[in-house]
């Protein structure tokens, strides 16, 4: 049986416990939810701390390297980039890897300057939020990694289609990697969820862009008709750069001086979810005076644990998000200081407390370890066909009613038996709409915006139709299968399909559109759809 | 281009805006002697934090005897290492002054608004992305050209040419414009036709290149409008909203492209439009 050796390095510091430390252990686990895996993962610098390193050392299938492998002394700030991709190549020589995940774009711009890694490179999480993705220097970095690196991995939908929207050589190499939980049950993880109690919890480091000072001032306005309420601060990373200590010093003067305020300092992980499980609502606010609207598409490791643990949490509307919990989950916020009405509405409701805390938990469960290995196993596994697991995508709401045809390069008119069955389908369901896709010729660069030479296909349209109708050159067949809910497929003759259609139509079926072949299959089918598929 | 690594790139691996509590700032020991009780948990400098961290070295050693031959120096590393390490400061950050592109779409609209005034032209042509109901209104008393995605540009050019360019560009906060032209295009939408705006920036800036003004309209009367359709509206000279929440939602990105936004209902006939700039200029 095969078995898959994979490098997991990140420049986190795992002697400290804050998000990038938690991301290296809660992947480790992840890919050891592979039984055939085996994970390497060098660390940056000696451990002097064991919160989390030895969460991993009890996986039997991951091994830790000390960097003094790599040098004989390490300072406290550990190995600097070059010195840990040595000390991975000297890994790989010894014992091949299959896969190399390396996180930050720093690391991974350095690392596609190694010839030898690039074949097996995986480039994680490579889109930071502190970088501007609009600079033309800033994105010719990040197609320099994607075009070297065997995928690019983000961690949600909305992160893949920002980094495919900027980077065009991602398409069909940018793969999700979520960050990943226990299992509830598992791991300490209570199966059932907590009573409701008078605590607030924030967890993570104390950075302006997370208010902790207007949460704990949130404390100090409830406290009067709640006397027994507390705030729970765990994390000890404090935000204090030079020359602007004011905040930081502040700040520790109230986590330390409050009355009703608990700071539990830096806590392993498991702690963290055994705090949360004493009931209590959780806080994921964030002040976007002090960071960038890119973690609008971020999946905080956070949010799990809270959602995990099985409390109700208050935080900001974002897109990935209100995908995760659902746009009509009760407990969402657009500022700040909308919480403090919500959490005094929580202190006093025990019945949405308990539906927000069931709906956090319920949004935990898609995100457990095994889960989210099933998700990378096509592509570590090498499973044949990877283009067609990418291409599986769920489709965006109003698909259902949109019909894709691919038509081969250099067409120079629409099939009319297509216009036919459209025009039959339209008068079962007049809301549905035609996407002609032309597949690109060889070579032939990507479309400028407003003058596609798919629309040269418009001339021979008919006036009746023309205006639900749409053309496009097919440059990202991936995104574009997931607008499409049903494909036509007319063959006009035995093996008449070339110039990339019928690959084109092996997406469209990995996707989960429905191929027909008949106006009265495509008439059925849009019933059908319009039913089905996200209206 | 080839990526040369210089150790000052190391830098940007650490978080240097990030640092660990220090309980005190540094500073003479003094001071912080006199902190009492406070300096023996003082996270850098304290002995209390440090002794919990080696004894947690020590009780993890000890339950599995193989690593028992690297205790001596990890002990020696809790006792001994910093607990943290600061790095160096992030470089500054400069956000971008957007005030050009802010006067630019104000003269814009104060020109339109001129033309308008003096009954030039005489009915008012748009350029429009909107919901179908919304076309069928408007249609009758304007002139509209429906924009495609494939092929706008060269439309417009095509009307440029024979003098019939319209006055301006209207866009609505719609998820299926057009007859379902623009679907995934605008909008909150894990799709990356969605994402950067690639075809609304650059018909946007096709306007703004020969002086004619874009105008966003936002029909959803929604808590969300603002984070739904902000990306997008930033990008045009005027944002029109249903009401002074959402208008406030939309003024306040520090990235918008235009003027201040606007009240205004949906308007029956777009004519109202003209009115409504007439009143901004």
């Amino acid at each position: 049986m095969s078995r898959w050796r994979v490098c997991l390095y990140s420049p986190a510091d795992l002697n400290r416990v804050i998000g990038s430390s938690i991301w290296v252990q809660s992947v480790a686990e992840t890919l050891h939810a592979g039984p055939d895996v085996d994970v390497v993962l060098p660390l940056r610098a000696p451990e002097r701390s064991r919160l989390i390193t030895d969460k991993i050392r009890r996986l039997p299938r991951v091994t830790l390297v000390d960097p003094r492998r790599q040098r004989r002394f390490v300072p406290a700030t550990g190995l600097y980039a070059a010195e840990a991709l040595d000390l991975i190549e000297t890994l790989d020589h010894e014992r091949a890897f299959d896969a190399i995940v390396l996180r930050t774009f720093a690391l991974c711009l350095a690392a596609i300057a190694r010839p030898a890694l690039r074949d097996r490179l995986w480039s994680t999480y490579i889109l930071e939020p502190e970088r501007d993705i609009t600079d033309p220097g800033h994105v010719a970095e990040l197609t320099a990694i994607a075009t070297a690196s065997r995928y690019v991995v983000v961690q949600s939908e909305e992160m893949r289609a920002l980094f495919e929207a900027a980077v065009s050589a991602g398409r069909g190499k940018t793969i999700i990697l979520p960050p990943a939980i226990p299992s509830v049950g598992s791991d300490g993880v209570p199966t059932t969820l907590p009573a409701p109690a008078s605590r607030l919890f924030y967890a993570g480091k104390f950075h302006p862009f997370y208010p902790v000072p207007r949460m704990i001032d949130f404390l100090e306005a409830l406290r009067p008709d709640y006397p027994d309420l507390e705030f729970h601060a765990i994390g000890d990373e404090i935000f204090r750069p030079t020359g602007a200590e004011a905040w930081g010093d502040d700040l520790e003067r109230r986590l330390t001086g409050t009355e009703g305020v608990v700071w539990h300092g830096a806590v392993a992980r498991d702690e963290v979810i055994r705090l949360l499980s004493e009931g209590g609502i959780a806080l994921s606010l964030w002040d976007y005076g002090h960071g960038s609207t890119m973690n609008d598409l971020v999946v905080s490791t956070k949010l799990l644990d809270y959602c995990l643990a099985g409390v109700p949490v208050i935080l900001n509307r974002t897109a990935a998000q209100a995908t995760i919990l659902g746009a009509d989950y009760p407990l969402f916020v657009s500022s700040p200081d909308e919480a403090l009405p919500l959490i005094r509405r929580l202190l006093g409701d025990p019945v949405l407390y308990r539906a927000a805390a069931d709906r956090c938990r319920a949004a935990a469960e898609a995100f457990s370890y095994p889960r989210a290995y099933a998700g990378l196993a096509p592509y570590l596994e090498e499973r044949p066909h990877p283009a067609r697991h990418l291409a599986e995508r769920p489709k965006l709401a109003g698909s259902g009613c949109r019909i894709g045809l691919v038509v081969p390069p250099g067409a120079v008119a629409v099939p009319a038996p297509a216009l036919e069955a459209f025009r039959d389908a339209r008068a079962a369901i007049d809301s549905v709409f035609l996407v002609i896709g032309v597949l690109p010729a060889p070579g032939a660069p990507d479309p400028e915006p407003g003058r596609d030479p798919a629309a040269a296909l418009r001339a021979g349209l008919p006036d009746d139709l023309a205006p639900f109708i749409s053309l496009r050159t097919i440059v990202d067949p991936w995104n574009w299968w997931r607008t499409l809910g049903v494909v036509l497929s007319l063959q006009e003759g035995a093996g008449d399909h070339d110039g990339g259609v019928a690959h084109a139509l092996e997406l469209a079926r990995a996707s989960g559109a429905v191929i027909v072949t008949s106006a009265k299959e495509l008439v059925e089918a849009v019933r059908a759809g319009a039913r089905a598929l996200p209206a | 281009m080839p990526y040369r690594y210089t150790p000052a790139d190391d830098r940007t691996l650490e978080r240097p805006d990030i640092r660990a509590s220090n309980g005190t700032p540094p500073g003479p020991w003094l001071h912080q002697m006199s902190g009492g009780w406070r300096w023996l948990w003082n996270r850098q400098i304290g002995p209390l934090p440090r002794i919990r961290l080696a004894a947690g070295v020590l009780a993890s050693s000890v339950k599995e005897p193989g690593r028992w031959r690297s205790l001596p120096i990890d002990f020696a590393t809790a006792l001994l290492a910093p607990i943290r390490v600061p790095g160096p400061p992030a470089p500054p950050v400069t956000a971008r002054d957007w005030s050009p592109e802010r006067t630019a779409a104000a003269a814009r609209l104060r020109q339109a608004a001129q033309r308008w005034a003096t009954g030039e032209p005489e009915i008012s042509s748009f350029a429009v992305i909107a919901e179908a109901g919304d076309l069928a209104v408007w249609g009758r008393s304007s002139g509209l050209i429906e924009l495609r995605p494939e092929d706008w540009a060269v439309v417009l050019e095509h009307a440029e040419a024979a003098g019939t360019l319209p006055n301006a560009l209207l866009v609505t906060s719609t998820n299926a414009g057009n007859h379902g032209a623009w679907a995934y295009r605008l909008g909150q939408i894990a799709h990356p036709d969605a994402f950067l705006q690639h075809d609304v920036a650059a018909l946007v800036a096709w306007f703004a290149d020969r002086g004619l003004p874009s105008i966003f309209l936002v029909t959803d009367h929604g808590a969300d409008a603002v984070a739904e359709w902000g990306s997008v509206a930033r990008l045009f000279d005027l944002v029109l909203a249903p009401s002074e929440t959402v208008a406030a939602g939309f003024s306040a990105r520090p990235d918008r492209q235009g003027i201040e936004a606007r009240v205004s209902s949906r308007p029956a006939d777009l004519g109202e439009i003209r009115t409504a700039l007439e009143a901004v200029a």
